[in-house]
């Protein structure tokens, strides 16, 4: 204690000593670095108040400045993008600043492939997302999150069931028939799979490269753009662990119902058309069932009917969500290890998606030259129910939801109807539509995914500026689908219980090797980069089936249960390595020029034996505008980077073995057995190549306002060559297609990304995020033809794409509609009572056979009055011209609130949903409400008599939209532009309002942060479609895009949640 | 420390730099499919490729259904339901387009066989041991013969001049050929079937009527001749014939054949009679016997890849049972019956002849809920008869799927054989040898031969129409005149009868005369719709005239 008061009297006494008799100059020395370590070049270091006196850094950040006042003068030290720091000299000679950055766009680090890039050294086109924004949206997959917040990229799920696919595409992707997913790297090691088996809690950020400058690098897999997440590691900082906990609740609804006919509306059209099959005893066989028909009124007044969505879509499912993560470390070592929990009710009864994952990640520091990091995820998902949108024909369940009668007339009530089976049905041969329940809890549809993914890696620097760097990984996945028709399901009914096993396990080893090296001198920065990488991917499939089981108790638990065993099936393939070898440079002079070019080569099992090799080289530049003194003293930019690039990447997306002459296996019956053949299954093309994507892209990075608002605008040029077209040939040479380089398209668009601050206060804080984008997709060249056809099946038989030459992918394709023929076009013979066709009025089919109340089409051909092949055109396109979203996100005191919109315009679906439940001809099935009685044409009176005179026909008819029960019967099927709607819409994708609990209390409850939200999901869908979404593609995302055939509902959702972190 | 590391580091970049470095590591090697180079090493593996061209015909889209479709409507059936469907029934009805979509399936097979028929034979002939003389070698080259003839004449008879070449595809270039003159293409299916019948052993009662035997290669020659000795449409839209001097030719090969199945002797009429022969088929029964060639169809659990649609699709109607998902092995599956027989056949026969209640069904089986059972029930109205050589009411009880089912189609049968050789001896001035074997066929089923006395109340209304396109003036007139209703009721809807008559060039009279007469004529509109010198060839389809251009232009009228 003694000491302790004698040395603070003498430094008492030294200060005042000095601040008396020392006023005097002083030269200060010092280096100015950023967070990273790297120097800052050309901060300005100034002396406060001495009218900018002062200096700028040089070119290894150094500075030397003589000061007044050692005691007195105080430094400021400023760069652009960083926080400016005032420090008093005190008499010190050295002065070393590490600056942090201020907005974090500008320092911020992306993952840029094999290294990270400053943003601000970034010559490509690369988007970013932090964790944190995806983490919002109440989903087990990522990439939901994902859409609308990225321009350029293009993200849509095919339908709202649980675990539907997700389709995304960057910058319009190039590919016609092949894949169109974009690349995905996850700490380094490529992911075949996507996203879906990470815990989107762990997601650092994910970084989205756009343009071949940036995914040259890799190669033969970059041309759909590459994805990079980087996952998050443990606490640097805090040696105590830390632990979060995440929880959630919440409930989903169907956001919509498509409005079906009510049940007088039902029992009219049913009416009617037993009336027009059956003009003798069509009202007493409707009269015996439902009652009759004058009596509508009295006998249905009291009985609104089923409302079949309602019970099999109409339910609340609960979400539940629970997530424990535990980090921390010091500076040498940091782990982080979560466990997550999901559980997501579907909208349908007995489906929905069960999750479990672990993830471990730990990094480890054991000298100041190796840093080793590893990471394990095991992921369990288990997503079932038999959905909507499968069968495409008279077996999808979701024209038995919308079709089933709403009514069991007069001898069966409604509520036997929704228990049993409709004996109407039954009697019907061939039916195979059943009470949507029955066939919901019947059928099992088990997709069951179990991930374990293995990665590390470690960074050594073997000499200074010279660093090794290897990340392997390996990957095990098996997806098993398990499928089992129950003893009352029709499947059932109509063969035997019968179920199926199919296994596939997929491995994955990569591994990848770089050595990098910075040099730098004065104004010269360079890096180089060179490097290595292997990746080996095998799958094999196993599939037992059986049939006959006696009853459904035990099913598919034990398969020897089937009296009768399928055929089994399998396959390995254990073929597919790509063979790298890469390298990029970076120049970077004086921090305004900075240039950099890649090349890789990549070897790949799947090309042909000519074109085993390819190469993929880049080249891209960026000029720094804002460091130039012209637009410095403009006082305008705090950033201005013009940047540009051209490039070219490759997809390798094709099966194995294509490139091949081989033979596959085929049976032939022999008496009561089979016996194998073997047959050639393809032409071989030795020549077959990855898929080419040349780009060009070109962009401005703007920041005004001292980086509170950032704009970034980008355009490009891509074009693809070579592309994979499973090409028709003539199928005269006994096959009809062939994988072939043959296809070229064209994508030219711009991205546009504004990130603004509007307020920045210490109780109030709005920043607002805008992406817009547009995409023109061209078709450049095809295998030859000009154009062709393609079916998105949906029971028709019937093409309804077409893919030409000069016009871009997803056309529709069929008849124009031009509304349903009236009496004017007929003659009228008042004895026989019957319509013939007027001369020189189009027709379709039989001439004899068009009647009042057909659909009507445009005879676009005008050669002749028939309507044929020739009179079908496009009518409509599937891509949007324009799509994107905005976020503001608003903080409070300790309120936050987040808003996103997304928008999508200018594009066409093909609404089959209600062009496939609006067949009012079939009998005793129930119809979309576009066909009721006031928009479809009429063939009876309000008495309910048949009516064939003219005036009285005209006269029910007045204003009709839609055809006659007749010409909407199961055999007439055509494609016709009454079935495309306009798909633009906008979409309040997500509204998330949380408290945090202000400091004070939770100090005091010993907790650091505590946090609780509710979000709001799909909360509302401005659009003028009528189908329930028109975020839909139930019938393919390539070629026969766009298309709405039972599409699983999109849900409204809310959720409340809790995040504790102490 | 640093050493490890450093040796770490070096180990990695060594082992990444060298290990997969070669070459080998790019090359695929796939374990489950056959390489094609390696593949005919052994006769076993020339088998397997022999029943991959089999495999071909076993389809769904081939022989097990849309090849229904091709030889109908005739003047005996059609396909039921009018409106346009782009499939089976636009093609019935002769109101297709060529973008019919059951149109190109078939001729997709078609070729696919052809394709796999010519790499099979390359490669048999290739083999070592077959230029040894090999005698398995030679039976199974025997068989890809006959396969490829027998889909080269589908192809022939379908779309007259048509790609054709003797190669397999191996490259691009090879799948652009332009048409061949049918002509060229029949003399090489003839040279096949020359092959095929001297390399092919006759049948056995142990062999199956599945595989290719000797008698199937002469009968498939003897109705390759008669065809080609017949009408057929030219690419100028004239239907025109080859000169008597060739047609004489091409009889007396016809009567070559015959001689050839008399000297052998073991083809014959099935043991227990005309109505067992097709309760038979339906039961899965293989008798090498009548049974030339049969297309095979079984599957055990019903599924789509090796079953067939004859009795369901082609059959009388029955209608689901209502029972619990594990009775299915205790009941008869529905038949969906797409087929219609034109009604007034009915009355055409004999009382006595046995063939009239196989090709004529009358009723159908509805479910009856009360007794728990099917329940048959007769059809007043002859709109809803149905062609009956195949019924579910004659396969073994069960059903393993609605539709498919194991029913074989019987390609052709001894009964056919004798009337070919019938018509060429009539053709050929041998008329009363013609009229023994015609009658040969009509007692087995129980009718009255025809003789000078009976014909006219046989062969003459009121008992039958009379026929205003073939004239039965002289002797030979008379035998085509009953061998025009005999062909029909032996082999109705066989697959032959529609080619019978465009070959005799009389399918336009006949669909507009049965359509004229018929009490379904709103039902049966061929008669209205074809048009002659354009329906008796297929439209090559749309697709395929879009992607070859060496096709040049489309069949007459299309």
């Amino acid at each position: 204690m003694k000491n302790y008061k004698k040395i603070f009297l003498l430094t008492a006494l030294l200060l005042m000593v000095s601040s008396k008799i020392f006023p005097q100059k002083l030269t200060v020395r010092g280096k100015v670095t950023d967070n990273e370590g790297l120097e800052v070049i050309g901060a300005n270091v100034i002396i406060k108040n001495s009218q900018g006196k002062g200096t700028i850094t040089d070119h290894e950040g150094n500075y030397v400045l003589s000061v007044e006042n050692a005691a007195k003068d105080v430094l400021v030290f400023s760069y652009v993008g960083m926080k400016t720091q005032e420090i008093p000299v005190k008499g010190r000679t050295r002065i070393d600043v590490v600056m942090e950055p201020d907005i974090q766009l500008l320092s911020e680090v992306v993952a840029v492939g094999y290294g990270t890039s400053r943003r601000r050294d970034l010559t490509g086109s690369v988007s970013s997302v932090k964790g944190e924004d995806l983490l919002k949206v109440p989903t087990s997959d990522i990439l939901q999150g994902l859409a609308g917040r990225v321009a350029g990229v293009y993200i849509s799920q095919t339908e709202g069931a649980p675990g539907a696919s997700i389709s995304i595409r960057v910058r319009g992707g190039i590919s016609i028939t092949q894949s169109n997913e974009p690349l995905y790297i996850i700490d380094g090691v490529p992911s075949e799979e996507g996203l879906s088996s990470l815990d989107p809690s762990q997601i650092e950020s994910i970084d989205i490269l756009k343009d071949a400058s940036s995914t040259a690098i890799y190669g033969a897999r970059g041309a759909n753009g590459v994805v990079l997440v980087t996952t998050k590691s443990g606490l640097k900082d805090e040696r105590k662990l830390t632990v979060t906990v995440d929880a959630y609740v919440g409930m989903k609804k169907l956001a919509k119902k498509l409005p079906v006919l009510s049940v007088k509306e039902f029992l009219l059209l049913d009416y009617e058309r037993r009336m027009g099959a059956n003009p003798q005893n069509g009202a007493a066989n409707f009269a015996e069932i439902y009652g009759p028909f004058n009596e509508i009124d009295i006998n249905y007044k009291d009985r609104p009917g089923i409302d079949w969505q309602e019970e099999t879509l109409g339910r609340n499912a609960v979400t539940q969500n629970y997530r424990i993560a535990l980090n921390g470390g010091n500076k040498d070592t940091q782990y982080n290890f979560s466990y997550w929990y999901f559980k997501d009710q579907g909208a349908m009864v007995y489906s929905g998606n069960n999750k479990n994952n672990i993830t471990f990640n730990i990094k480890h520091k054991p000298s100041n030259r190796l840093t080793f990091s590893a990471r394990m995820n095991y992921d369990e998902s288990k997503v079932y129910g038999t959905g909507t949108s499968e069968n495409g024909d008279r077996f999808n369940k979701l024209q038995h939801i919308l079709q089933y009668r709403p009514t069991g007339g007069i001898k069966i009530s409604e509520d036997v109807l929704l228990k049993g089976e409709d004996p109407l049905l039954l009697d019907e041969s061939g039916n195979v539509m059943q009470n949507p329940l029955i066939s919901a809890s019947e059928e099992t549809n088990n997709r069951e995914y179990r991930t374990l993914q293995i990665n590390g890696g470690l960074t050594y620097n073997l000499i200074k500026n010279l660093s090794f760097q290897n990340n392997t990984g390996m990957r095990y996945k098996i997806y098993r689908n398990e499928i089992f028709y129950g003893d009352q399901s029709i499947i059932a009914k109509r063969s035997s219980i019968n179920g199926k096993i199919s296994n596939t396990d997929y491995g994955n080893i990569s591994t990848s090797n770089t050595l990098t090296y910075n040099y730098k001198k004065k104004k010269h920065r360079f890096t180089s980069m060179i490097g290595q990488e292997y990746v080996y991917n095998w799958n094999r499939y196993l599939e037992a089936s059986a049939s006959n089981f006696p009853n459904d108790d035990i099913g598919l638990n034990d398969l020897s249960l089937g009296a009768t065993p399928g055929i089994p099936r399998s396959y390995v393939n254990f073929d597919d390595k790509l063979l790298s070898f890469f390298a990029r440079v970076n120049y970077n002079y004086e921090e305004k020029y900075i240039l950099s070019a890649s090349v890789r080569a990549d070897g790949s099992s799947k090309f042909g034996e000519k074109n085993k090799w390819g190469i993929f080289p880049s080249i891209s530049g960026a000029w720094r505008m804002s460091e130039e003194k012209f637009i410095k003293n403009l006082n305008i930019f705090s950033d201005l980077k013009l940047k540009g690039g051209y490039g070219l990447a490759g997809n390798n997306r094709i099966s194995n073995y294509l490139s091949l002459p081989i033979l596959g296996s085929v049976t032939y019956p022999q008496g009561t057995t089979t016996k194998s053949g073997y047959a050639s299954t393809q032409i071989p093309n030795p020549f077959l190549k990855w898929e080419a994507n040349k780009t060009f892209n070109l962009g401005l990075d703007i920041g005004l306002l001292k980086q509170r608002l950032i704009i970034i605008p980008e355009f490009y040029n891509n074009r693809s060559s070579s592309l994979l077209l499973n090409s028709r040939i003539p199928k005269s040479s006994g096959f009809s297609n062939m994988m072939r380089n043959i296809g070229e398209t064209e994508n030219k668009g711009f991205d546009l990304t504004i990130n603004s601050i509007n307020f920045n206060k210490k109780n109030f804080e709005w920043t607002t995020s805008f992406n817009i984008s547009h995409n023109k997709n061209k078709i450049r060249k095809l295998a030859g033809e000009d154009y062709f056809l393609e079916e998105a099946s949906f029971g028709y038989s019937q093409k309804t794409h077409l893919i030409k030459v000069g016009e871009p992918l997803g056309l529709f394709y069929g008849f124009v509609t031009e509304g349903i023929y009236t009496v004017d076009d007929f003659n009228y013979d008042p004895n026989t009572k019957t319509y013939t066709l007027k001369d020189g009025i189009a027709y379709y089919g039989n001439k004899n056979q068009v009647k009042p109340g057909n659909w009507k089409f445009k005879n676009i051909d005008d050669s002749n009055d028939i309507i044929d092949e020739n009179d079908k055109t496009i009518i409509g396109e599937a891509d949007p011209k324009l799509y994107g979203g905005i976020t503001n996100d608003f903080r409070y005191k300790n309120f936050d609130m987040s808003i996103f919109f997304s928008f999508n315009y200018g594009n066409d679906i093909f609404n089959a949903t209600k062009l496939t439940n609006s067949l009012g001809g079939r009998t005793n099935k129930n119809a979309l409400n576009v066909i009721n009685s006031s928009k479809r044409w009429m063939t009876i009176n309000q008495n309910g008599e048949i009516v064939t005179d003219p005036d009285e026909l005209t006269t029910i008819n007045e204003n009709k939209s839609v055809a006659a029960w007749y010409d909407l019967e199961d055999g007439d099927k055509y494609i016709h532009s009454w079935a495309v709607e306009d798909g633009s819409y906008i979409r309040l994708s997500n509204l998330s309002i949380g408290y945090t609990l202000p400091k004070k209390i939770s100090k005091k409850l010993s907790i650091n942060k505590l946090r609780f939200y509710a979000t709001g999901n799909n909360l509302y869908v401005w659009t003028k479609y009528t189908g329930y979404d028109p975020e839909v593609s139930t019938r393919g995302i390539g070629i026969t895009r766009g298309v709405d055939f039972g599409a699983y509902p999109k849900s409204r959702s809310v959720v409340f949640g809790m995040n504790l972190t102490f | 420390m640093k050493t490890k590391y450093f040796i770490i580091t070096l180990l990695g970049l060594s082992v990444s730099f060298l290990f997969p470095s070669c070459e080998e590591t790019l090359t695929e090697n796939p374990a489950s499919y056959y390489k094609k180079e390696n593949f005919f090493v052994s006769s076993s593996n020339a088998e397997i490729a022999i029943l991959g061209i089999y495999d071909v015909l076993a389809k769904i889209e081939h022989y097990g259904q849309y090849e229904m479709a091709m030889p109908s409507s005739d003047d005996t059936y059609y396909i039921q339901g009018t409106s346009t469907d782009n499939t089976r029934r636009d093609i019935s009805h002769y109101t297709l387009t060529p973008a019919n979509q059951w149109l190109e399936q078939i001729w997709q097979y078609k070729y696919k066989g052809i394709d796999r028929a010519n790499f099979a034979i390359n490669g048999i002939e290739s083999m070592s041991e077959y230029k040894n003389g090999d005698q398995k070698l030679v039976g199974l080259l025997a068989e890809a013969k006959f396969l490829r003839a027998l889909l080269a004449f589908d192809l022939v008879k379908y779309w007259g001049d048509v790609p054709f070449k003797t190669t397999y595809s191996n490259s691009y270039d090879d799948a652009y050929q332009p048409k061949v003159d049918r002509e060229i293409i029949y003399d090489q299916i003839i040279e096949d079937l020359n092959f095929a019948k001297e390399n092919l052993p006759w049948a056995t009662a142990s062999s199956s009527p599945e595989r290719a035997t000797q008698g199937a290669a002469r009968g498939l020659l003897m109705r390759v001749l008669l065809q080609r000795a017949g009408y057929s449409l030219k690419m100028d839209g004239n239907l025109t014939r080859p000169s008597d001097e060739k047609r004489n030719e091409y009889f007396n090969a016809v009567i070559d054949e015959w001689n050839e199945f008399q000297n052998n002797g073991y083809h014959n009429f099935y043991d227990n009679g005309y109505v067992e022969l097709f309760k038979g088929f339906s039961w899965g029964v293989l008798n090498s016997k009548e049974s030339l060639f049969e297309i095979a169809f079984y599957s055990a659990d019903g599924s789509k890849e090796d079953s067939g649609n004859w009795g369901t699709y082609n059959g009388p109607l029955v209608d689901a049972p209502l029972i619990s998902a594990s009775e299915t092995m205790n009941y008869m599956g529905r038949a969906n019956a797409f087929f219609r027989v034109v009604p007034e056949w009915k009355g055409f026969f004999e009382d006595n002849d046995v063939r009239r209640d196989v090709m004529v069904c009358s009723y159908k089986y509805t479910w009856d809920a009360t007794t728990y059972s099917h329940k048959k029930v007769e059809n007043k109205n002859g709109k809803d008869w149905y062609p009956g050589k195949w019924r579910r009411e004659w396969m073994p009880l069960g059903y393993k799927d609605p539709n498919n089912t194991d029913v074989n189609f019987c390609y052709l049968r001894y009964a056919d054989v004798v009337l070919m050789a019938a018509e060429a001896f009539n053709e050929v001035g041998q008329t009363p040898i013609a009229w023994e074997l015609l009658n040969n066929v009509r007692r087995r089923a129980g009718a009255t031969p025809i003789t000078a006395e009976n014909y006219s109340s046989l062969m003459k209304s009121p008992k039958v129409y009379d026929l205003p396109y073939i004239s039965d003036a002289d002797e030979a007139g008379k035998f085509r005149t009953a061998l025009y209703w005999e062909r029909a009721f032996e082999l109705a809807f066989e697959g032959q009868r529609k080619y019978d008559l465009i070959r005799w060039g009389i399918l336009k009279e006949a669909l507009a005369f049965f359509n004229n007469n018929t009490s379904v004529k709103i039902y049966y509109p061929a008669g209205v719709n074809f048009i002659k010198g354009k329906h008796e060839l297929f439209p090559i389809p749309l697709d395929e005239m879009q992607i070859n251009s060496k096709l040049g232009t489309n069949n007459p009228g299309w």
